[in-house]
């Protein structure tokens, strides 16, 4: 039975959400992991790193995570091609991990900001994101203070080749600017995957927006994506 | 700014003091070296200098 994990870093606070919206909306088991439990990650298809303050966001925003042991685990998964999704502190976990290029840093406004944000879709060839039409704009929730992701420009220049980049902070009509950049991101970007695509950072929730009543389940085709990918390995 | 006309620009940035026994500043140096780029900087976004003080 396709089972997800949930990893729980001291100070993780999205999990009981991805877990419910896993569970409850999508119908795929779902468990937490607390992060002493180190060796309990190979037993899982998929793994979430959620979001939250892992550490307390002590020194930099994920930094400390990602030298947990059980973070070394995870990226051997990832190395396997398990579909490893990291939303929010979750993403900066991975690119201190340096799963994914760049680095997450303040936002432009230093400011913590919460609200949600308008998203065209950039690249459908993925099993996240193959359920989005390309050039599509979705609305999810952001909810961070280091959400500023920067990476250098020969890197940028790779990624952007490579479609790597899923997902773009936009404007309601898909245009894209820095009038419709919340955090000051170069590129406006709000996501990356990995290169082989099995590995996404995101800064917005989609675990925020999957179910009816909350009028919104853009973000429910993400973590459907995901799962499908987990059943199918 | 407040009168200091002579400043031109102004920049905020992070110290870290450790305090450590090594035989050698060298080897101190490098030790904390190896620190910043495995955890204390990140390489992507952060320049740093080491200073030894004694």
């Amino acid at each position: 039975m396709t089972k997800i994990g949930i990893i729980q870093y001291p100070s993780s606070n999205c999990g009981y959400d991805t877990q419910k919206v896993l569970e409850e909306e999508i119908g795929v088991k779902a468990d937490l992991i607390w992060y002493k439990e180190k060796d309990k990650v190979f037993e899982y298809d998929g793994l979430v790193l959620p979001g939250g303050f892992s550490y307390g966001d002590y020194l930099r925003a994920g930094a400390i995570a990602a030298h947990a042991p059980i973070s070394k685990n995870i990226k051997r998964l990832a190395k396997e091609g398990k579909p490893i999704l990291g939303i929010c502190n979750g993403f900066q976990v991975l690119t201190e991990l340096k799963l994914l290029p760049g680095a997450l840093m303040t936002n432009k406004t230093p400011k913590f900001l919460c609200k949600h944000v308008n998203l065209r879709v950039e690249s459908t060839d993925s099993f996240y994101t193959n359920k989005f039409e390309e050039g599509e704009v979705i609305s999810l929730p952001i909810a961070h203070k280091e959400g500023n992701y920067y990476i250098r420009e020969k890197n940028l220049f790779e990624i952007e080749k490579n479609n790597r980049i899923p997902f773009k902070y936009s404007g309601p009509d898909g245009e894209i600017s820095s009038k419709t950049n919340p955090n000051g991101s170069t590129a406006n970007i709000a996501a990356t995957f990995d290169k082989t695509k099995n590995v996404l950072g995101m800064m917005p929730h989609p675990e925020r927006a999957s179910e009816e009543v909350l009028k919104n389940t853009d973000g429910k085709r993400i973590l459907e994506g995901m799962v499908e990918e987990a059943q199918r390995t | 700014m407040l009168g200091f006309e002579e400043v031109n620009e102004v920049r905020v940035g992070k110290e870290i003091n450790i305090k450590m026994e090594v035989e050698s500043k060298e080897k101190a140096k490098e030790k904390i070296r190896e620190m910043c780029e495995r955890l204390l900087a990140n390489p992507v976004i952060h320049e740093y200098e080491i200073e030894i003080l004694n």
